[in-house]
This record gives C-alpha cells, sequence and structure tokens, in this order.
C-alpha cells in the first residue's frame, strides 16, 4: 500500500518537474511554436496537459480549443476619444459612407498604406475583382459570392445599384427632406448610369474618363453599400434612425448604451476570413489621459487617443507590464511651413525658394519631441504614399541659409545691417516684415510656436525678415487671416499627403481658389490630365512632374511629420503590429487580432 | 456710598474694556450702582458715555471677547461667575431687557406673537396655545390695538412704536424681577414718545427698572433714582428730585441747561475718546468750573447730600 | 400672491424669453466664422464650393436674414428645434438624452453641496474666529484654489486608478451591453464625478452662507434672542439660520439653473455623456442648431428658476409679499 503511494507521489512529481521544464507558453495558451495558431497536434498535447498535469486550466484549453477551430473568443474592449466614434443608435450613414472602423459596413474596395517606398494597394471587400475598359468610361465589379447581410438576406449586385440610385435620389440639395444632402454623393457625381448583368457583376457607366475610380470609391476609408430591402422604403435619410445598422462586415451590430458603450459581435457568415475575437466593445473615454489610465488597469484592451498618442505619453506606456506600443511611421499630423502665393513678399517664387532652404527642421524636431520625423519631399510623404514619391525632388529643401541669401539677392532683395543686426530691403527697397498668424490646424501642443521659435533664428537672425507673430488667432477667422498673410503654418493628417491625386490641392481649378492661392498654368493643366489619365506608367510620370513644379515654385515647405502611437494589451491578445501596420480605416482590423489570455473570454 | 444688602442689583468696581486694533475701548469704568427692588433707576449719559454697556453687561450679553472685571451682584448671586446654562435662566426669566433700535430688534421672519411665546414656552414651560394666549394678553398689556390679529403679524407691519411696545411685551413677558430698558423712546416722535412714557409708568410695577436714556426729561418723568454716566463712569447719582433739581456735577448741570426749555446751551467740546481718556477728571476738558488739579487728579464719588453723590473736585 | 401677478409675471417672462431668443439668433450668426465651411471642414481641407451652397441652401442659410428670423423665432415656440448637423438627430432628441446624465451628476452634487455649505458655512460664521472656523476657511480656499481639471485627474488617479475603488469613467461597466443599465451600477460609476462636482460647488455656497451668517449673527434680534434666555444652539437654528439663508435663495435657484449647463472638465475626465461636454462640442464644429436649442433649454431654465426664486421668497421672507405692489 505504502509503496504504492511513494509511487504516485514520485509520478506527479516527474510529470512537475517536467512541467516546469517546458518553457513557459508565450502568447496563446496551447501554442507552443508561437506562430499565434493552435495546431491539431498542440491542442492535443494541450488537453493532454490539461488532463494529467492541470497544466493549462479549463478556461486556457477552451481558448486554445477555439483558436485551434478558428471560432471567435473573448472580449476585445477598444478606446475611442469621443462620443461620435461609437456607433450610435442612429444612422450617420448620409453623412460619411462608411464609418471609420465601424467593422459593420463594407464598401466594395479599400486602400491600404503601402509599404514604405512600395506600389499603392487596393484590398478587395465586396468586389472580389474589378477592371475597366481601355478609355476607363466603364468599370466592372465582380462581387463575391457568398455574402449575406447581417439579417440573412443575400448580398446581390442590386444593393451596389440601389446604393448608387439611393445616394444620385437624395444626394442633391434640393431632394424632398431638408437636410437629405448626402456629402459622399460626390463620389458618384461622375457615374452615369449602373448596370447588372447578373447579381455578382455591377457596372458602372461613368460620365467621364475615370481612371481613379476603386480610388474614389476607397477613398477614405470609402463608401458602403447599403443594404437595398431596409432602405428601400426610407425616403428622408435625415430623419430615418437605423437602430439594426445592417451591414455585410465581419462584425454585426450587437447594442449599444447611448454615449458611453457599443459592441459589434463576430459574424458567422461573413464571406471572408472570420474574426478569432467573439466580441469587440467599443468605450468612450473622452480625455486621453483616463485611457491611459484605463489600459494600464486592464479597463480597455487598445487605446489610440484622437489622433495617435503623444509621443511623449506613448514612452511612459513603453515599459509597463502587458502593455505594447505600436508606432505607425507619419500616422499623425504633417507640418508644413505654407505661403499664400498672391500676397507679397510671397508673391515672388524666389523668395519662397529662398525660405526653402532656411527652415531647420533638425531644430523643429528637436523642439517638438519625439515622433517628429524632418521631411526629405516637396509634399508627399514616403511612408504613406510610397513609389508616387519622385525620388529627384527628395532633399531638394535642404537647409542651407548661404543659398537661401543667394536666391534673394537673385530676386532683387538686399541684405543690409542696421544697429548690428540684419535687414532684409524688398525690392521695392523697404525693410521686409512678415506676419504669421499663429493658431489654426498646426498649433496643436503649440507646434506652432515651437516652429516659428526656430524660423525666427534664420528668418530673421540670418536672413533679416522682420517677423510679427500675431496672438492666437481663433480658429473661426483663422481662415481670413491666412488670407491676409504672407506666411502660415498648417498641419494635417497624413492621408493628405498619401497620393499624387492629392495634389490637386495645388490646383487654380474651375471652383476657384485653392488654400495656398497657387496658380501655375503647367501645374493646374497636368492636375486635369491626371485625371483622365489611366496608364499607370504615364500617371506616375505625370505624378513625378508635378512634384518636380512643387519643387520649383515652392508653394509650400513641408517640415515634419509624426508619427501615430497606438498601445493594446499584449498579454491578452496577439497580432496587434501586423494588424494596425496594415492600414488605417480597415474594417478588418481586428479580424486578425487573436486572444491570448483566457481572462478575455470570461469578461464576455 | 454703603452696600445696602437689600438691593435686587448691586454693580461693584464693573470695568468693562473692547480690545480693538486702535487699542483698549474703556467703555465702563469701575462702575458701582445698586437698583432696589421696585425702584426705577434713570441710567442718563450722552451717546457713547457706556450706559448701554452697562445695561448689556449686566445680562452678559456683549461679544464673546469682551473684558470685564468686577461684580454684578443680582440678589446676592454673582451673574459674572455664573454658568452659561445658569446665566440663561436669568436671562429672560429674572431680568428682562429691551434693546435699543427696536426697528431691528424683533426677527423679521417669525410673527410677533411667536417671538413672544418664546419665551414664555422657554421659561414658563407653557404650551403652544397657551403662550400664544399669554402673547396676546402681554401685546394687550403694552397697549397694542387689536392683540389677537396683531400676534400673527409680522415685525414689518408694525410701526415704531408698536415695535417697542412688542419688545417690551417680550421682555416682561416672563415677568422679570429686573427689566432694563435701553433708550425705549429713541427715534420715535413725540407723541409716540409720551405714550411710551406712560405705559411704562402705568404697567403694574412688581419689578425693577434700570431705564437707560439720553433723555433727562423721560427720567424725570419715570425715574425714582438717576444716575449720570460720563465716559464710561458714575459722575452722579441720587435721588431723582435731587439730581436734576439740584444737580452737583458741572456735566449735569451741563445737560439740564442745554434742555430747550432752559435756554439750549449745548456743553462746549465733545466727549472723550473711551481709547485715551484725559487725564485726571475726564470731564475737565470741557468742564467751566475747572481748576488747575481738576486736570491731574481722578476725583472719587463724594457725598453731597443723603445718597447724593458727585464726581468732583469741586467737593474734595 | 394672486392670479394676475402671477399672469403679469408670465408675460413678462415671455417678453424676457423672445429677447433672449432674439439675443441669441443674433449673436449666434454675429459669431466670427462661417458654419457650413467650419463643419464641413472636419470632411473636407477645403470644402468645394458647390458643397458649401448646397449646404446653405438645405439648412436655409442662403435666404433673407429677416426671413430666416422668423422662420427660428416660429420654430423656437413650435418645438421644432432642427437637427443637430454632428448627431444628424432631432436637437431636442440629444438634449433631452444628455439632460438626463447631466441631472444624474449635477442633482445630488448640487443637492449635496449647498446642503454641506450651508451647514458647515453657518457654523463657520457663527462660530467666527474659532480654529475650527480658521479650519474650515482655509480649506475651503485651498480647494477653491486648486485648478479643476488638475483636481478631477487627481480624484480619479487616486480613487479609481490606485485605490480601485470606482470605475474610470462612462456611467454603465460594459456588462450593461448585455443586461441593460442597471442604476446601481449607474450609481457607481457617479460617486467619482458627484465628488469633484461637489467639492467644486461647496466652497462657493460656503463662502456665500459663511457671510451671510457673519451678518445675521450681528444683529440685534440675535441678541434679542439670547436676551430671552435661548440657548445658542437654538439661536443659530431658528433665529439666525432662517435669515441667514434669505440671500441663499437665489443662489440655489440659479445654480440650479446652472446646472442644466453641465460642467466641462468633469464630464471629460470621467467621460460623463452630458451637456456640459455638448455644448462644447458643438461650439468648436458651429453645430448651430445644436448651439441654438442648448441656449434655447438654458434661456428657460434661468427664466424659471427667476419665477422660482420669486414665488419662494415670499414663502421664506415674510417682508416680501408678491403681487401687493407688483
Amino acid at each position: 500500500m505504502t509503496g504504492r503511494y511513494i509511487q504516485k507521489i514520485l509520478v506527479c512529481c516527474a510529470v512537475l518537474l517536467l512541467a516546469c521544464c517546458v518553457p513557459a507558453a508565450a502568447g496563446i495558451p496551447g501554442d507552443t511554436d508561437g506562430d499565434t495558431v493552435v495546431s491539431e497536434k498542440e491542442l492535443a498535447t494541450a488537453i493532454l496537459d490539461h488532463l494529467t498535469a492541470g497544466r493549462l486550466s479549463a478556461d486556457e484549453l477552451s481558448l486554445a480549443a477555439h483558436n485551434s477551430l478558428h471560432l471567435p473568443y473573448g472580449q476585445l474592449v477598444v478606446a475611442v476619444a469621443g462620443d461620435r466614434y461609437l456607433i450610435p443608435a442612429t444612422s450617420y450613414i448620409d453623412q460619411k459612407g462608411v464609418p471609420a472602423d465601424s467593422l459593420i459596413y463594407e464598401g466594395l474596395v479599400t486602400k491600404l498604406r503601402p509599404k514604405e517606398g512600395g506600389p499603392k494597394e487596393y484590398l478587395g471587400w465586396l468586389a472580389e475583382r474589378w477592371e475597366s475598359s481601355d478609355d476607363a468610361m466603364t468599370w466592372t465589379f465582380y462581387l463575391v459570392r457568398n455574402a449575406a447581410w447581417h439579417d440573412g438576406t443575400p448580398f446581390t449586385s442590386a444593393d451596389v445599384r440601389f446604393t448608387y440610385e439611393y445616394f444620385r435620389d437624395h444626394g442633391n440639395p434640393d431632394a424632398p427632406g431638408a437636410g437629405a444632402y448626402l456629402v459622399n454623393s460626390a463620389i458618384f457625381k461622375n457615374v452615369a448610369s449602373v448596370e447588372c448583368p447578373d447579381d455578382y457583376t455591377v457596372v458602372f457607366h461613368m460620365k467621364s474618363c475615370a481612371p481613379l475610380f476603386p480610388e474614389t470609391l476607397a477613398t477614405g476609408p470609402g463608401i458602403a453599400v447599403f443594404p437595398a430591402h431596409i432602405w428601400r422604403d426610407i425616403d428622408l435619410p435625415s430623419t430615418y434612425i437605423d437602430t439594426a445598422h445592417i451591414g455585410t462586415g465581419p462584425f454585426a451590430y450587437g447594442s449599444t448604451i447611448p454615449g458611453t458603450l457599443s459592441k459589434v459581435t463576430a459574424y458567422e457568415g461573413y464571406h471572408g476570413e472570420k474574426p478569432y475575437v467573439r466580441e469587440v466593445v467599443t468605450k468612450n473615454y473622452e480625455d486621453e489621459d483616463a485611457q491611459i489610465l484605463a489600459l494600464r488597469r486592464g479597463d480597455v484592451d487598445f487605446i489610440s487617443g484622437e489622433f495617435g498618442l503623444s509621443p511623449r505619453k506613448a514612452e511612459a506606456l513603453k515599459d509597463a507590464p502587458g502593455i505594447g506600443i505600436c508606432r505607425i511611421p507619419s500616422g499623425g499630423q504633417a507640418f508644413e511651413v505654407a505661403f499664400t502665393s498672391d500676397v507679397y513678399p510671397a508673391t515672388i517664387p524666389e523668395f519662397r525658394r529662398a525660405l526653402s532652404h532656411a527652415v531647420n527642421r533638425e531644430r523643429v524636431c528637436w523642439l517638438v519631441g519625439e515622433g517628429a520625423r524632418p521631411t526629405e519631399t516637396v509634399f508627399l510623404l514616403p511612408a504613406l504614399a510610397g513609389d508616387q514619391v519622385n525620388p529627384a525632388t527628395n532633399g531638394l529643401f535642404s537647409y542651407d541659409i548661404a543659398e537661401a541669401k543667394r536666391q534673394l539677392a537673385r530676386a532683387g532683395f538686399n541684405l543690409t545691417e542696421e544697429n548690428g543686426r540684419p535687414v532684409l530691403l524688398g525690392p521695392d527697397g523697404k525693410p521686409v516684415e512678415i506676419t504669421i498668424p499663429l493658431a489654426g490646424k498646426a498649433s496643436t501642443n503649440a507646434v506652432d510656436q515651437k516652429i516659428v521659435a526656430v524660423l525666427k533664428e534664420d528668418w530673421e537672425g540670418k536672413l533679416g525678415i522682420r517677423i510679427v507673430e500675431t496672438p492666437q488667432v481663433d480658429d473661426s477667422v483663422y481662415l481670413d487671416w491666412i488670407a491676409k498673410t504672407a506666411v502660415h503654418f498648417d498641419g494635417m493628417p497624413g492621408r493628405w499627403h498619401e497620393d499624387i491625386d492629392r495634389l490637386d490641392n495645388f490646383q487654380r481649378s474651375p471652383l476657384g481658389e485653392n488654400y495656398y492661392h497657387f496658380d501655375n498654368e503647367t501645374f493646374n493643366g497636368l492636375i486635369t490630365e491626371l485625371k483622365s489619365t489611366a496608364d499607370p506608367d504615364k500617371r506616375e510620370e505625370i505624378g513625378f512632374e508635378l512634384q518636380e513644379i512643387l519643387a520649383e515654385e515652392v508653394p509650400c515647405i513641408p517640415v515634419f511629420s509624426q508619427d501615430a502611437f497606438m498601445a493594446y494589451r499584449s498579454d491578452r491578445f496577439v497580432g496587434w503590429d501586423a494588424a494596425l501596420l496594415g492600414g488605417g480605416g480597415n474594417i478588418r482590423l481586428f479580424s486578425e487580432i487573436r486572444p491570448a489570455s483566457a481572462e478575455v473570454g470570461l469578461r464576455a | 456710598m454703603t452696600a445696602m444688602s437689600d438691593a435686587l442689583l448691586e454693580v461693584r468696581g464693573l470695568k468693562v474694556g473692547f480690545p480693538t486694533p486702535e487699542g483698549l475701548v474703556r467703555a465702563s469704568d469701575t462702575v458701582d450702582l445698586e437698583i432696589y427692588p421696585r425702584e426705577t433707576l434713570g441710567l442718563i449719559g450722552e451717546t457713547g458715555s457706556g450706559k448701554t454697556v452697562l445695561g448689556m453687561a449686566i445680562l452678559r450679553l456683549l461679544q464673546p471677547n469682551t473684558i470685564i472685571e468686577g461684580e454684578i451682584r443680582y440678589r446676592g448671586r454673582d451673574l459674572l461667575s455664573l454658568p452659561e446654562a445658569e446665566m440663561q435662566r436669568v436671562r429672560g426669566r429674572e431680568i428682562g431687557i429691551v434693546l435699543q433700535n427696536s426697528g431691528t430688534s424683533l426677527n423679521p421672519v417669525y410673527t410677533v406673537g411667536t417671538q413672544i411665546a418664546e419665551a414664555v414656552i422657554l421659561h414658563q414651560g407653557l404650551s403652544g396655545p397657551d403662550a400664544r394666549q399669554r402673547a396676546v394678553e402681554l401685546l394687550d398689556a403694552v397697549g397694542i390695538p387689536d392683540p389677537v390679529r396683531m400676534a400673527g403679524e409680522y415685525p414689518h407691519r408694525f410701526s415704531g412704536g408698536m415695535r417697542e411696545r412688542a419688545l417690551i411685551a417680550t421682555a416682561l413677558a416672563c415677568r422679570p424681577n429686573l427689566l432694563i430698558a435701553d433708550e425705549p423712546t429713541k427715534g420715535l416722535d413725540a407723541v409716540t414718545k409720551r405714550g411710551i412714557v406712560d405705559l411704562f409708568s402705568e404697567i403694574d410695577r412688581d419689578h425693577s427698572v434700570l431705564f437707560i436714556t439720553h433723555d433727562i426729561e423721560t427720567a424725570g418723568d419715570l425715574a425714582t433714582r438717576v444716575a449720570v454716566m460720563y465716559a464710561g463712569e458714575i459722575v452722579e447719582i441720587g435721588g431723582a428730585e435731587e439730581v436734576l433739581g439740584d444737580p452737583a456735577h458741572p456735566y449735569t448741570r451741563g445737560l439740564l441747561a442745554s434742555l430747550p426749555e432752559r435756554g439750549m446751551q449745548p456743553i462746549p467740546g465733545s466727549a472723550p475718546s473711551l481709547i485715551t481718556l484725559p487725564s485726571g477728571c475726564r470731564f475737565s476738558p470741557r468742564c467751566g468750573c475747572a481748576v488747575e488739579n481738576c486736570s491731574r487728579e481722578h476725583p472719587g464719588l463724594v457725598e453731597v447730600g443723603s445718597g447724593h453723590y458727585a464726581r468732583c473736585m469741586l467737593y474734595d | 400672491m394672486n392670479g394676475i401677478y402671477l399672469l403679469k409675471r408670465l408675460i413678462t417672462s415671455f417678453a424676457a424669453f423672445c429677447i433672449a431668443v432674439t439675443i441669441m439668433f443674433a449673436l449666434l450668426r454675429l459669431m466670427p466664422g462661417d458654419y457650413i465651411t467650419m463643419y464641413l471642414e472636419a470632411i473636407y481641407r477645403y470644402a468645394p464650393p458647390d458643397v458649401v451652397e448646397a449646404f446653405n441652401h438645405v439648412y436655409g442659410l442662403d435666404r433673407p436674414i429677416l426671413e430666416q428670423y422668423v422662420i427660428y423665432l416660429l420654430d423656437a415656440f413650435r418645438g421644432n428645434w432642427g437637427y443637430s448637423f454632428i448627431y444628424k438627430v432631432p436637437v431636442l432628441t440629444v438634449i433631452g438624452e444628455r439632460l438626463v446624465w447631466t441631472l444624474i451628476l449635477l442633482l445630488p452634487a448640487t443637492i449635496l453641496a449647498t446642503l454641506a455649505g450651508i451647514g458647515i458655512g453657518a457654523y463657520s460664521g457663527w462660530r467666527r474666529g474659532s480654529k475650527t472656523d480658521i479650519a474650515l476657511l482655509n480649506s475651503m480656499i485651498i480647494i477653491r484654489a486648486i485648478p479643476s481639471y488638475w483636481l478631477a485627474l487627481m480624484i480619479l488617479i487616486i480613487f479609481a486608478y490606485y485605490l480601485n475603488l470606482f470605475p474610470l469613467g462612462g456611467y454603465v461597466d460594459t456588462g450593461a451591453l448585455t443586461t441593460g443599465i442597471d442604476p446601481l451600477d449607474v450609481a457607481n460609476h457617479a460617486v467619482l464625478p458627484v465628488l469633484t462636482l461637489f467639492l467644486f460647488s461647496v466652497t462657493g455656497t460656503y463662502y456665500l452662507m459663511r457671510s451671510s451668517m457673519l451678518m445675521t449673527a450681528g444683529e440685534d434680534y440675535i441678541t434679542t434672542a439670547r436676551a430671552k434666555g435661548l440657548d445658542e444652539l437654538m439661536i443659530l437654528r431658528k433665529h439666525a439660520l432662517k435669515n441667514a439663508m434669505l440671500p441663499m435663495v437665489t443662489l440655489i435657484t440659479f445654480e440650479c439653473a446652472g446646472m442644466i449647463t453641465g460642467s466641462i472638465f468633469v464630464e471629460t475626465i470621467f467621460s460623463w455623456p452630458g451637456l456640459g461636454m455638448l455644448t462644447y462640442k458643438a461650439l468648436a464644429v458651429r453645430d448651430l442648431p445644436l448651439l441654438q436649442g442648448i441656449l434655447l433649454i438654458d434661456t428657460l431654465f434661468v427664466i424659471a428658476a427667476n419665477i422660482a426664486a420669486d414665488l419662494i421668497y415670499p414663502l421664506v421672507d415674510p417682508r416680501v409679499q408678491v403681487g401687493d405692489d407688483a
């Protein structure tokens, strides 16, 4: 009897010892090789471990099994900054098309973030593939065949046509029901008609050559397809309160508590790769510091501030246990010194060119702090625009005060001295003085003041340009101010710098003046040409040419772009970096994230 | 001046001082006086002579940081050393007071009846309705017309004279042995004033009265004895007829001379500051009869007639 | 108090409302910045002129100003306050929803702060110069001097984060998505914001009550009461408190009216979807219909508070007789 007991104890000890020798599993329970997938063999081992040694708890085993069978598991809690990022109990389809990160609605196609220096990439959502006629007057989309709306109704080409017609009919200011103006109707402006040869093919006939139609559909983040069977009977989209939110995306609408919480649930019938998490809960934290506390305490699994966390806050989170940080290159705002080209002295191209050599980017970045990277390009950012950046224009706006002086002298400016301080006299013989309005979009974290501090050292101290800073100008009159002043600062989201198509910012269009009051005939013509050019090589050529004109004419001087930071619970979910770097606005963002801790299953 | 054991109230060597940033205000300096049962003592003096302070000091109603020395013996008990709870039993029940400024001495948010009844309930343990009834009787007794209705009215519906009467009713509510009336006729027109004076002479008299006034005539009408105060001191005290008929102190004489029917000759100068008192006799700077010694030596009270004392060098 | 007076009061209030509404209409249109441009900036960088035009047309902003005014006035009275630009729902719906949450915080906070402020203010004033008074006064000055944003954040960090006693924000737990809103859960979420709001507003009531009590304590009728033989507590309770409270009526009624404006700091830090946050957002993006709606509601509350103060005064102060001289 005693002997058998001793034997048992010895076996137990041996098992325990063995268990200790097995390296502590990182990431998902049961996933011993760390590939974030629990293979059949790994699952079987895990089951045995659980049964014999109790090394994995029942909950952990359940998580391993869900992972192995690809069954959605657990709850992911995402913090958002502001109630407008929640899924509201009301419809906002009329405003924005696909709500960013709604996870519910899909369009035909979306655009992904390019690899640095790489080509543009599109991702089919409801369209499997697409093609255009040679003259880019007809676009044909071949739809996925297994998609269904969240209420079970099959998705067909009729839904796509309905979406177009709905925007066409309700998207004009005279449509019945004031307020029914649909901003996104502009997306379909160029479409003449839509035709459905069969349930899974849609043909768009365009009014004019539209080489970039998929790009238009996918931009920012794109237009959603509406379920015809629901919206068919709704005449006044502006007053319709949608409570079901029927889409085709990987997650279906669950429930909302107004102003604070909303929930989506993995959609079993999703036509693409099913998500690994069962529920995504969105929780509103208006204050960024509260978000950070919530992440640290484990109330939420993912935070991104409103426009990404500030570098300093991300840095502070870096060493917190169980927390990971993802850095998205140029994912934040990009800042530029902008000229108003019809205000003296910015009217003189040499003056603008001279100043482009008088911006000490390194110093600005040092002042602004970590996460700011100096720009080498004339407008597009390599991290976002990929291979569309013209390498020949890189580094043209280098910091070179001597060159700046040469340019000024060439344009008839005269650098003199007065009381030991440099004074720049303009071609008219009068001292040059420029007014810089502060505030506006560049005033976040007082970036505008930091830039002006650095510029003053060079512009005033070395080039003799007197700088007058205006006190903080209110947002509402900022536009009036910049129209009257030669130089101002601007900060804009990275997506304005991601595509050559965005260079139409500088075009003086038939609609009127642009932001910079910049007017270059060749440039205007090239933009018009670009818009009707389908051939990729030709487009690249035009894009390069446009950037060369910008380098020559300098309507603005890019200074730096900021990286965006996001933070997540690496102890609970894995697969973050790949998903986050994959591209913003992708509704499949959370589809690739996998639970790694049984506790996320318990809270659901 | 001899201490008489049958006095209702005896004040001995009372000194009252208010500390202020400018210095100590000696509002009352070594005051001795006694009030006998059923008598009316008139306390006369100009504004700021310390007579109100004296009245308040008796009931210990002065602010907490006041410095008080001396003795105030009421029926043999020293009020100054009484615990606060005991003192509360003296106030209202043993000694009633009609404060100056009848206009603001009634609480605006309670009816007059309630305010009178309050004291009755507290001291005599009467029930609400009984106390109410008593309040109406009291109002009637002090000559308020339609007392039942008026008991239910708020103070702002009362005229000045009626407020004064209501305050007297409040003070008399628990039949105190001593009534201190502080300038009850101040600020009233002649007719109303007459009414109040008549009221004092009419109300049935089981109690003594300390009648504080700056009005010599009123004091003459009501008081059996009179004390005159100047700069915190009693300068003359004695029977009303003696003091007012044959004043010994130059100040009293001056007061009498300033009456309208006696030629209205005001005393030259003004009362001294109670912080920096003149040396010697406090009245000497204004005194017509002052001699050299007056400003050097401080005179004591000297008996000038039977029970008639004056604080003056003339009688030394 | 009589019917005619009430009628008169209602008529003057109505006139006041009309004037306020007109001023509001003028001010909102005088405010610098173009609504449509600012609103569309969130979507476009430089809004295309045709879109701007279309928006102006849809919202009637291209009509003559007088016509806009008449339509606005009629709609204001009809309760047709339009649709919010940002939320895309009727203005009254948004405001109503937020008002509930604002009141859940502010009602208890204001009631507690008023009671506590009056209580300790009265005591402090009655015992002027005592150690308790000095201690109370100094702590109130310190609380008052702390920047509200910082105070709210500190309360959040200490009580929610470090001590882990309360949730970090919002008004319900994630569980509410499945089980529905549990009042107890809401109460648990409300503790810290209510505490913060309480600290913000208790000091004001305290100051006013203390100085009011200081004045009252020196009144002659307090001496009269003392002369009657009442003990100190009774004098404080019966005679001093009621009189010292009189100036508080205005403060309290207006604090109640001010409640609906909410508190931006507290609502931001505690992620509480109240009216303060809503106002701020509406202002930031120039959500004209929503702003108008909020201001109209504010006006109504202030007018109501005025009437309430008028009606309450005669109840507490017999000297004030409504209707007699009106």
